[in-house]
């Protein structure tokens, strides 16, 4: 009965155990960074695809066209972006300098789709419900322009081919938005400015009442 | 990174140092440590009941069954003044067992109600064997279990041998997720036992020599958890606790929330009071089990306590928030619903670029792996999948709410009730 036994401490087991465990953590936090940096990747190549459907946009437009779908498609590929880049702003930081130059790129294909929608809009009589929205992701009104940007998404999904939704980060240092808050006399976000011109605050779905499109 | 995170990550990590560490010594180890069965030790069987009357027959008729020689064996049931028939209902089976011819000793006694630890007691002091085997009296065995763990008793320094537990005909959503979680101790207890860390040996069925009794006192009677109790003392005076995977033994899990809450209050409370009476197990001494699987049992237990409720709250808020935004949009989606090649490599970016979900992928695999080792070793065959989903879904909750009532009752030294 006064048999004891010894339980020393497995060290070389402990050792491995922490080495694997160390190497598994880092394979995982890489491999999510991998995949972020996919996602950057596939961003990039969408700009590319997008410009082609741009090209086409800018043909139907010297051809005064009035064909619609080439719009719709385009827009349509323009929120595929900002999904991603939103992604890409939760994974990679929104201040990353890669977001920001992909965000910018993103607002330059905005601006020249918007152009050309306004021209369609001109020439074809009947055409899309236009709104610009203005948001910020700073922490004052972050929470607000989520809300927003919720409303507006849901609002395009209603109407996907008579709606055409911008949206614009305030505090992008890019010099059209900044022409275009001027135009806008853009003080506060987030903010909607309808076809007409007219400054709205949304904050439900109701408030995009005037902005439907007629059936 | 908010602590939130980093509290999040700094459990995974523990996570995967113990799933190596319990994995290593499984790989290296486990196919050395089985033994063969044995039936040369003397064994008396101590059921202590107290209003068991609906299950006592079945209990002893499987011990009666047990594949041991009727010599070697002894059954002594100790009726803990039962308010029910099970003091009649054991000796009526008592008689029918005897008359079988060729069947072990059996004794039915009964006392005055003291409680399970002094029930035992009284049966210990009836016995004669070299072993002695608790057992619960809404538990049954198959009848190769004791043989099999008999053959764990290869040296004098192994003090005590523990089977698996499985949960008999889980039916009720509480009983299913016990189930899982069962399958899951099956895999630790054997990697416990690989390093002599095992440090509860079951109630429902557990061998002990003998002469530890004699020596170091009988069970505490006034411990409401005098199972932990008696293995940490095995565990204090530097003996073994081995497990025997191959050895099953059923019970009967609590069917409502009250029975199990009840079950777990118990339990809990009982271990924070054990492992305060031998504190001094969390030291260098006790090798593996005192530096490294206390120690993490307890740090773990504080952070997923503390994640799970915080994670609670945020998912609360989220919800609310949630349904705020819903409400701003009448409770349409427009198209927000529609799955499209677009949304669904979304979704994977989504998925794949978060680290917490990697995380939690990973640990539910490792879970499965358990689970595939425990129905592998205990020959189950019944389906385990909606018991896995219960298990996933409302573990971590449930396992939460009693572990914060449990401490409670520790910190305002309330005392938990068997029933």
């Amino acid at each position: 009965m006064e048999i004891r036994t010894n339980n020393p401490l497995p060290l070389m087991r402990l050792l491995i155990s922490f080495i694997v465990a160390c190497a598994v953590f880092v394979g995982v936090f890489s491999f999510a960074y991998s995949v972020s940096y996919l996602n950057y990747q596939q961003t990039v190549y969408y700009n590319h695809v997008i410009n082609s459907s741009l090209n086409e946009l800018r043909i139907l437009s010297s051809n005064n066209s009035c064909e619609y779908e080439a719009f719709v498609e385009a827009s349509s590929l323009l929120d595929v972006i900002a999904g991603r880049i939103s992604l890409l702003e939760e994974r990679l930081g929104k201040t990353d300098s890669r977001v920001l130059e992909q965000k910018r790129y993103y607002s330059e294909m905005q601006l020249e789709h918007l152009n050309m929608v306004n021209k369609y809009n001109n020439r074809c009589g009947t055409g899309f419900k236009v709104l610009l929205f203005f948001y910020s992701n700073s922490p004052l009104y972050e929470s607000a322009s989520d809300r927003t940007g919720y409303i507006l998404e849901v609002f395009k999904g209603k109407y996907p081919s008579k709606v055409m939704i911008y949206s614009f980060d305030i505090d992008l240092k890019y010099e059209p938005i900044e022409l275009l808050k001027q135009q806008h006399s853009i003080t506060t976000v987030p903010v909607v400015i309808t076809g007409t011109g007219e400054k709205i605050r949304v904050f439900n779905i109701g408030d995009l009442k005037g902005s439907e499109p007629s059936e | 990174m908010d602590i939130y995170s980093f509290l999040v990550y700094a459990l995974c990590f523990i996570g995967l140092f113990l799933v190596s560490f319990y994995s290593l010594g499984m790989l290296k180890h486990y196919k050395k440590t089985i033994r063969g069965p044995r039936t040369d030790l003397k064994v008396s069987i101590i059921i202590p009941a107290y209003n068991e009357e609906k299950s006592i027959e079945r209990t002893m008729r499987s011990v009666a069954a047990l594949e041991y020689p009727a010599n070697n064996l002894e059954i002594i049931v100790v009726d803990d003044g039962s308010k029910d028939n099970t003091y009649s209902i054991a000796k009526r089976v008592a008689g029918e067992i005897r008359k079988k011819g060729n069947s072990p000793k059996i004794i039915v006694i009964t006392k005055t109600n003291g409680g399970k630890g002094s029930a035992l007691n009284l049966g210990i002091s009836k016995s004669q064997s070299e072993i002695v085997v608790t057992m619960d009296a809404d538990t049954f065995t198959r009848p190769d279990s004791l043989k099999k763990m008999m053959g764990y008793f290869y040296s004098p320094d192994v003090m005590s041998v523990t089977p698996t537990i499985g949960i008999h005909e889980p039916k009720s959503i509480w009983q299913r997720i016990q189930h899982v979680e069962y399958y899951v101790s099956t895999y630790l207890r054997k990697s416990f036992a690989i390093i002599n860390a095992i440090h509860i040996t079951p109630g429902a069925f557990a061998a002990y020599r003998r002469e530890f009794f004699n020596k170091y006192g009988g069970f505490d009677v006034g411990n409401i958890t005098e199972d932990i109790e008696v293995a940490l003392r095995v565990q204090y005076n530097h003996f073994i606790i081995e497990n025997t995977p191959s050895a099953v033994v059923y019970t009967i899990a609590p069917r409502t929330f009250r029975q199990f809450l009840t079950q777990r209050k118990r339990w809990y409370t009982g271990y924070v009071h054990n492992l305060w009476k031998y504190k001094k197990l969390f030291s260098k001494e006790y090798g593996a089990m005192g530096m490294i699987v206390l120690p993490a049992a307890l740090t773990t237990l504080v952070m997923a306590l503390v994640l799970t409720v915080y994670s609670l709250i945020k998912s609360i808020s989220q919800i609310r928030d949630g349904l705020v935004l819903l409400q701003s949009t009448g409770f349409e989606f427009g198209g927000w619903m529609e799955i499209n090649q677009f949304v669904l490599m979304q979704f994977l970016y989504k998925f794949f670029s978060q680290p917490i979900f990697i995380f939690t992928a990973m640990f539910i695999f490792f879970l499965c792996m358990y689970l595939v080792f425990s129905r592998k070793t205990m020959k189950y065959n019944e389906g385990v999948m909606i018991n896995l989903v219960l298990f996933l879904a409302l573990y971590s909750l449930v396992y939460t709410t009693f572990w914060l009532i449990s401490l409670m009752y520790v910190a305002i030294g309330r005392k938990a009730k068997w029933r």
